[in-house]
């Protein structure tokens, strides 16, 4: 191949399974940075080095580099975790990074601005409460999505032990992180990655499982999705799926968000196998020259789907049946108590985009600490950014309401689009973002509810989500509203999500600044309100109207516009 | 030292340092052809009076004029000596302390010694070797040697003067007479100066009558010499803050603007300013003591208004003992004048209070004329020079901090930092001069590696040395120790260290960050750690640098002592000997203020 293959490819062979020169780059003083190398070795590791972009500008007029800090994510299959891993993810938050916990759409969470000195600190503190961070970012699986809706325990426990397999058979296994962090002893040699080999695979790949009529994961968004096929709280077993994800280029056709297609059904016996057949054809297909087309998806647009499936039933040595009929019926969380089949009780929380922090107003932190002090079940991060307060005793349901209320962490006060909302973290850690996301789709959102106000449309649930760049963190090509960022104050408006995660919404006006963005929301509302057909959803509107064409094949067709 | 005659000025190598040839070039400037060569023949008649070391050893000099300093003070007391003298007709040889061979003293006839104290009660660096052989037994007899001595120092130090006093009575001890008593001068030491010359001149006459006169020479036309006496008006340039907003110490960085032809420095340099008291400041002590600005007072030649002297002429912010005492004889206190009598308390006293806290506590009614009588003219102040001219011809960069106290009720701000880092604006002129500092220099050679200890704006001095190291390309090895309070917040200049690292220019750097880890690490300990590797550059010929505050200055003697010891297999004496023997090398130069 006359192509150079992508520089990240020399630097993950060069690597001896992911060692690099991390210590040495660790142990360097001078700067609060990683080699730039070890800066990509390192997501391996679960973390990525960062700066404050806010500082940026002074900092580099003060003869100072820019303010360094890293990200660690944590791999949380399913996102659970217990009251007593809650109370030591919550301290070392306080301790060893910037004060708060960010609870991610992949439902595991991630700690900011961590000092390099505190990294190797924090990484032992985690483990010893038996969480790691393995993959938690990197060209290999990440954290595996797992349906949080908790009606159906005994089916839930059952999905959620393939979800934990699957992330443990996925896990590569260099003992590089044993050996830099915690002190293990280093390998003798002769260490090998049967799976993924020594360059792993060509760019991240996610896998998510999900229970029907809850598509809280947004399983067709990911790389390999299990669809649990359930004769009440039998598991008989999976939908697969593959070829999801969200990230796009601006303006790029050549890159586009795209659906999982459907496999076929598999018996549960037979998870492990597929899912790493999958893998190993995307190792060995995937694109390793550009980065931009590496991802699964764009792999499968190449080979074309029947190649791909044959090759995946040839290496994971079965057939597919043919899928079984599902249907989803929300992407969004559930919130607020439910009971399930055995008496026991769950609360879900609103965590506004996942921050938690002891704000004026909203102690979320303390308040998740005091409920952590008193549960006897344990927590689920739901790929909402939201907690889940699971396995509550009837007797207990009182003093776990009455915590959570004290500390602003009840839905009840919120609208419910904000509920259905979500955005991603963008400024001022991320460096991809281009403008605000976080800090910036509350008060927006304010703006919207009184526009639905106006229109006597408050009390419906629009799902909109705001990403800071077209990566897509937050999902928002599955929204029926997507703003994504273009520019500083400046979004792109997307519309036509059905509000399950089975459509894609399309771009409906470049570059609005905040309010072009009202009047335009402002005058759709008035023609949803106007036209809508009795409970049609936002999203389904847009498309009936032809306000927007959905998308068949985003390969083809996603970069034309309304 | 040729090198950099050469870098400076397209010449051929030459012997004179920076400001003599700048002054040679000023003094023949503009002279004709024919001027020019009855010029030359001039001075090859004085080179023919004036026996270098180096030629006719025999034959002496009427008059040696020998200075020691560190700011420069000494050297221009030295130099309006050498003026005087030579405008009558004498033809003294002007030459710092650590040029002079101190066996030479033996054939002296007459000596002028100018010294100032340094550190805490310590000759200057270039002092040392001449003391050293003085003290030592090898010291020849020197009967008939006349001598004086000009001490510049400052009773605000608990050790007044105590170089000048210690030469004076090592000098008397090999049996030496003095001229004439010993001078000690205190800050004011200008005035004392000039009276000293001309009595000194006299005692001359007296003791070298028949004189190998020359034709008498106007001293070198003042105005062209940039020096305390005579400041260059420089332009700021630019000023930023370089420590975070949330830093403690709030330090700036400054660049001055400066005409390449007239001021040259060198890495190791300090830069001496004079400054504008806080505007506030003034008007409170107008206030407090009723006194009208535009009162016209006199001070110096020209007269000027009070608010004028106070602001531009008058020391303010570093109380000096003496002006406590005086003004206690204002105030007629009780309480303050017995504690004006112990010197010691009085000392502490002054040290930690500025004018204003004296006013305050012990108001006492004063005219313009009495108060200007009793303050001391304001002293100018050093910053060691953070740049090289190898990298910015026409520019001076200082690393200043921002002293700021609370004390008796009230924010102190102190008068030249506060001057430099809050009041002027760029574009804004100020009155500076080369403070040279032979004793603080790089290596002659380029390939020697060197070691930086700095803590602080002790720091400064090194991006200096590094510039000249890197437009010299030299192959030396370079290792900085930077000490401050925070990485993220105080880690002055890193991004030059760093780019300098990726060049590989900056070989080693070893940092120690008082406030960050629990235990607060300071540059002597990190040292300490390394000491097996400082060493190892040590032995390899490595020069030593130190600059920063007195404190960590000991500190660090403290643990090269120990690294001696432990790395070296020393004893305490030999380790001793071994930090001797590196200062008489001159690998091992301190800056410290
Ligand atoms: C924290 C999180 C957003 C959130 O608000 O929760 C997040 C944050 C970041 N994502 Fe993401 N992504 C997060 C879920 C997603 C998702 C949603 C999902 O996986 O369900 C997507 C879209 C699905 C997909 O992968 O296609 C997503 C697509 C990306 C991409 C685009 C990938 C692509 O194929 O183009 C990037 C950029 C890249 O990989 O080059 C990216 C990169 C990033 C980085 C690491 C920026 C970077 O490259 O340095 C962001 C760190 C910001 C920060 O300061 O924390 N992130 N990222 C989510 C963490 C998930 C987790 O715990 O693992
Ligand atoms: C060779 C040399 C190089 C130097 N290089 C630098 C440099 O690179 N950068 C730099 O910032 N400085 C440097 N200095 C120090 C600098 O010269 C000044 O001394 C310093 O800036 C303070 O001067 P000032 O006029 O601002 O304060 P002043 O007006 O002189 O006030 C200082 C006086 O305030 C009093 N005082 C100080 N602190 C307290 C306190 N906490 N409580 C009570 N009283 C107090 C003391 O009496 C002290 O004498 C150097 C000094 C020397 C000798
Ligand atoms: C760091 C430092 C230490 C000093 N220590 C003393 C001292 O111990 N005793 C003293 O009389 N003067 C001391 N002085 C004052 C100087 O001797 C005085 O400023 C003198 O004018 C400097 O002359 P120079 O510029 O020729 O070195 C000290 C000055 C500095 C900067
Ligand atoms: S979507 Fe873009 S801006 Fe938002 S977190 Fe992901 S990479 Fe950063």
């Amino acid at each position: 191949m006359d192509t150079p293959i992508n520089p990240n490819e020399l630097i993950k062979a060069n690597s001896r399974y992911l060692r690099g020169t991390l210590k040495q780059s660790v142990a360097d003083a001078a700067t609060g940075a990683l080699s730039a190398d070890d800066a990509q070795i390192s997501k391996f590791h679960g973390f990525y080095e960062q700066d404050d972009r806010d500082q940026r500008v002074e900092r580099q007029s003060q003869f100072l580099e820019p303010y360094y800090s890293f990200m660690l994510r944590a791999r949380l299959p399913g996102g659970v975790c217990t009251p007593k891993q809650w109370l030591a993810i919550d301290a070392v938050g306080r301790e060893l990074g910037n004060g708060t916990i960010r609870l991610t759409t992949r439902q595991t969470f991630q700690y900011h601005g961590i000092l390099k000195r505190n990294l190797k600190p924090l990484i032992q503190r985690i483990n010893q409460a038996m969480i790691d961070s393995i993959g938690g970012c990197g060209d290999v699986n990440r954290n595996v999505l797992c349906n949080s809706n908790p009606e159906h325990s005994a089916l839930h426990a059952e999905v959620y032990q393939w979800a934990q397999r699957i992330s443990e058979h996925l896990l590569p296994k260099t003992r590089a992180y044993h050996e830099i962090w915690l002190d293990g002893e280093p390998v003798a040699g002769g260490e090998s990655e049967p799976l993924y080999g020594e360059t792993y695979l060509p760019r991240k790949f996610k896998t998510a499982v999900a229970v029907p009529p809850h598509n809280d994961v947004d399983v067709y968004t990911n790389d390999l999705g299990f669809v649990a096929i359930a004769d009440g709280e039998k598991l008989l077993g999976f939908n697969v799926l593959v070829g999801g994800g969200m990230g796009a280029t601006h303006d790029d056709a050549t890159t586009f968000p795209r659906l999982a297609d459907e496999l076929g059904f598999i018996p549960p016996e037979q998870t492990l196998a597929v899912a790493a057949a999958v893998v190993s054809v995307q190792r060995d297909h995937g694109d390793r020259v550009s980065r931009r087309h590496a991802r699964l998806k764009y792999t499968i647009e190449r080979m074309g789907l029947d190649a791909f499936v044959a090759e995946v039933e040839q290496r994971a040595g079965l057939r597919f049946a043919p899928s079984r009929h599902v249907q989803f019926t929300s992407q969004g969380d559930r919130y607020g108590w439910v009971e399930d089949g055995e008496g026991r009780w769950h609360l879900t929380l609103f965590i506004e985009n996942g921050r938690v922090a002891d704000l004026p107003g909203a102690s979320l932190m303390s308040g998740l600490r005091e409920i952590a002090e008193i549960h006897q079940g344990d927590f689920r991060i739901t790929a909402n950014q939201n907690l889940i307060v699971a396995g509550v005793p009837a007797e207990q349901k009182a003093a776990v309401t009455e915590l959570a209320r004290h500390h602003g962490l009840l839905p009840d006060t919120q609208s419910p689009t904000r509920l259905a909302s979500i955005a991603c973290v963008a400024l001022p850690t991320c460096p991809q973002a281009m403008a605000e996301a976080e800090r910036y789709f509350p008060e927006l959102l304010e703006k919207i509810e009184a526009l639905a106000m106006r229109h006597g449309i408050v009390r419906q649930a629009i799902v909109m989500r705001m990403t800071g760049c077209p990566n897509g963190c937050a999902r928002p090509y599955v929204a029926e509203v997507g703003l994504i960022g273009k520019g500083p104050g400046r979004y792109n408006l997307q519309l036509g999500g059905d509000g399950t995660g089975l459509r894609l919404n399309r771009l409906y006006r470049r570059n609005l600044n905040e309010k072009e963005l009202l009047e335009t929301l402002d005058s759709l509302f008035s023609l949803y309100v106007a036209n809508r057909l009795s409970n049609e959803r936002f999203g389904d509107f847009v498309i009936r109207r032809e306000m927007v064409k959905p998308v068949i094949n985003p390969a083809e067709d996603y970069h034309e516009t309304a | 030292m040729q090198n950099r005659a050469r870098s400076a000025v397209g010449f051929p190598p030459h012997p004179l340092d920076g400001l003599q040839f700048s002054r040679l070039q000023q003094a023949v400037q503009g002279l004709n052809h024919e001027q020019l060569a009855w010029a030359s023949g001039y001075l090859a008649g004085l080179g023919a009076l004036e026996p270098t070391s180096a030629r006719a050893a025999n034959e002496s000099p009427a008059m040696t004029i020998l200075y020691a300093t560190q700011g420069g003070n000494a050297r221009s007391v030295a130099e309006a000596l050498a003026d005087s003298a030579t405008a009558r007709g004498y033809a003294p040889r002007l030459i710092a302390a650590d040029q002079y061979r101190p066996r030479d003293l033996a054939k002296e006839r007459l000596l002028v010694a100018v010294i100032s104290t340094q550190g805490e009660g310590e000759p200057p660096e270039s002092a040392h070797e001449l003391f050293k052989f003085l003290k030592s037994r090898k010291t020849p007899r020197l009967d008939g040697l006349h001598y004086a001595v000009f001490g510049l120092g400052d009773s605000s130090y608990e050790f007044f003067n105590r170089a000048a006093k210690e030469l004076d009575a090592l000098l008397q001890a090999t049996g030496a007479e003095a001229l004439l008593a010993r001078i000690d001068a205190d800050v004011d030491f200008q005035p004392l100066s000039a009276q000293w010359q001309t009595q000194l001149l006299r005692e001359v006459e007296k003791v070298q009558p028949e004189q190998s006169r020359v034709i008498p020479l106007q001293p070198a036309p003042s105005a062209s010499r940039n020096d305390r006496n005579h400041p260059y008006q420089a332009e700021l340039l630019e000023r930023r803050r370089i420590t975070t907003a949330d830093a403690v110490a709030e330090v700036h960085h400054l660049a001055l603007e400066i005409d390449a032809e007239a001021i040259r420095y060198r890495p190791g340099d300090a830069l001496g300013l004079f400054f504008r008291n806080d505007p506030t400041l003034v008007e409170e002590i107008l206030s407090l003591t009723g006194l009208a600005g535009e009162t016209p007072v006199s001070r110096g030649e020209t007269p000027l208004s009070l608010e004028q002297a106070l602001s531009e002429r008058l020391e303010l912010t570093q109380l000096h003992p003496s002006v406590a005492k005086a003004w206690a004889g204002v105030a007629g206190d009780a309480k303050l004048s017995a504690l004006s009598e112990d010197a010691g308390r009085l000392r502490r006293f002054a040290g930690e209070r500025q004018f204003i806290d004296l006013l305050q506590a012990y108001p006492a009614q004063v005219d313009a004329d009495r108060l200007v009588a009793l303050l001391h003219s304001q002293q100018p102040r050093l910053y060691s020079i953070a740049s090289s001219q190898a990298a910015y011809e026409d520019e001076i960069h200082l690393t200043v901090s921002t002293l700021r106290y609370q004390a008796h009720a009230r924010d102190h701000l102190g008068g030249a930092s506060g001057f430099l880092t809050r009041r002027i604006a760029e574009g804004d002129k100020l009155g500076v001069y080369v403070a040279e500092n032979p004793g603080f220099r790089l290596p002659q050679t380029n390939d020697t590696p060197i070691i930086m200890v700095g803590a602080g704006t002790g720091v400064a001095p090194y991006r200096a040395f590094l510039q000249e190291r890197e437009a010299a390309g030299a192959s030396g090895a370079n290792w900085l120790v930077f000490g401050n309070r925070h990485f993220h917040r105080d880690f002055l200049y890193q991004s030059d260290w760093l780019n300098y690292r990726k060049q590989g220019l900056l070989n080693r750097i070893s940092l120690a960050f008082s406030r960050d880890e629990g235990d607060r690490t300071y540059v002597q300990a990190r040292l300490y750690e390394e000491g097996a590797e400082l060493y190892r550059w040590l032995q390899e010929g490595a020069h030593l640098y130190v600059c920063g505050g007195i404190a960590m200055e000991r500190a660090v003697r403290q643990s090269l002592q120990g690294i001696a010891q432990a790395q070296g297999g020393l004893d305490e004496e030999a380790a001793d000997e071994y930090i001797e023997s590196l200062r008489e090398q001159g690998r091992y130069q301190r800056d410290v203020y």
